[in-house]
């Protein structure tokens, strides 16, 4: 999706919300799951495009879109793993429940009022994009001297990853290179899978059959943790030599 | 409930587009709606929902009014035509800012205090201006609590 941008041309979005209206009916149909995570996207996308405007309307009704996609998303990718069977079974029933959601959001007016409002929404002057994106550079940045703490556990490090995929985002709206926030959001996104998991299987009615899984689950966390914290500091360290 | 009816304000006379839609606010409709929202923060109005019309200046007035927003703000196709009970099933919070267009506001608060759609002319809104409707809401079952018009809102959010 990446595309060159002159540094003058201001910012459209319609590049991805053609890419969200094209996925809306695959993410509908569900004969494969990169349509849900396309939605996903692409509606994180919009969002920061929004911020990047400083326009709030859309943006609640983008999140909700997102969040219903997520919810599906989020078991698709744990249930491509190996899982305890009772654990899996809870977990396929959750999904038909997450995916009833998200059809419900998908023949929603709200949807339909969504996109009409996309319609009219203008282009954004590339200088503004640029200020405001330095905003979110700070956030970004508070958040991982936070999560940089030793004292910190998974919570900081989601507040990061969240800051920096709007970053990153910013970064692609901008035409600027992403290589790094991408290698740092995907290491990020790891951690999240594991807390995903560790939290769907406290929540599982099974969960006292999970005692092993957990665990598992525990200790990968940990290392996860301990790793995102090596990258993060890398990055930020890298970030001030530059 | 509270219910605050929300014309949008001053808007472009035409969009570069050429489309009703998408026009914009002018420079004196946002900074009215601006000085609005400071009025209305100083009347201690706040919104536990914003819904606004998907018209763009429905959306920038609603984008102007944010900072009044303590929870969600949300789009309505329901706001840019004739009001109806669909739109009643859109609102949750028990202080709903709604954001759209006339006729229709007049219409709506017509509808929510008399019960009657004809009775619009009697509460016609200017661009900016806001009503503030209490009661339940159902047709005929709410009291005009104020109507600001917008210059009475600018006073009161003057720095």
């Amino acid at each position: 999706m990446q595309k060159s941008i002159r540094p003058t041309e201001a910012l459209r979005p319609e590049r991805w919300l053609e890419h969200l209206n094209r996925h809306l009916p695959i993410a509908r149909a569900g004969l494969n799951r990169e349509g849900v995570h396309q939605v996903r996207v692409s509606a994180a996308r919009l969002e920061t495009y929004l911020r990047l405007a400083a326009r709030r309307s859309l943006r609640d009704d983008l999140r909700w879109l997102r969040e219903r996609a997520s919810a599906v998303r989020d078991l698709d990718v744990l249930l491509e793993r190996e899982l305890p069977a009772p654990f899996a079974e809870w977990l396929v029933g959750e999904r038909l429940v997450a995916r009833a959601g998200l059809i419900e959001a998908l023949e929603s007016p709200r949807l339909r009022a969504l996109l009409e409002g996309w319609r009219w929404v203008p282009e954004l002057a590339r200088e503004d994009a640029a200020e405001r994106r330095e905003r979110l550079a700070v956030r970004a940045e508070r958040r991982a001297h936070r999560a940089l703490d030793p004292k910190s556990g998974a919570d900081a490090f989601h507040a990061v990853r969240r800051a920096l995929r709007r970053l990153r985002y910013a970064d692609e709206w901008l035409g600027r290179d992403v290589d790094a926030l991408k290698a740092l959001q995907e290491s990020l996104g790891l951690l999240n899978d594991v807390s995903v998991a560790r939290r769907l299987a406290c929540e599982c009615p099974c969960a006292s059959q999970l005692a092993e899984f957990l665990a598992a689950a525990d200790r990968d966390l940990e290392r996860r943790v301990a790793r995102a914290r090596l990258e993060l500091a890398r990055h930020y360290r890298r970030k001030e030599k530059v | 409930m509270e219910l605050y009816l929300i014309r949008h304000a001053e808007a472009e006379e035409r969009a570069p587009s050429g489309r009703d839609e998408a026009r914009a606010l002018t420079p004196r409709g946002r900074r009215e709606v601006a000085r609005a929202a400071r009025g209305l923060e100083r009347l201690g109005v706040e919104f536990d929902q914003l819904l606004h019309s998907p018209l763009l200046r429905a959306m920038e007035t609603a984008d102007l009014l944010s900072k009044l927003v303590a929870g969600e703000t949300r789009v309505a196709s329901e706001l840019a035509r004739d009001p109806s009970t669909e739109l009643f099933a859109r609102c949750t919070g028990l202080r709903v800012g709604l954001v759209g267009h006339e006729p229709w506001m007049s219409e709506l608060a017509a509808w929510l205090v008399v019960g009657e759609r004809a009775y619009a002319s009697s509460f016609a809104f200017k661009k900016g201006a806001v009503a503030k409707l209490e009661g339940e809401l159902a047709p005929g079952a709410m009291r005009l609590a104020a109507f600001w018009p917008p210059s009475a809102l600018a006073e009161l959010g003057r720095d």
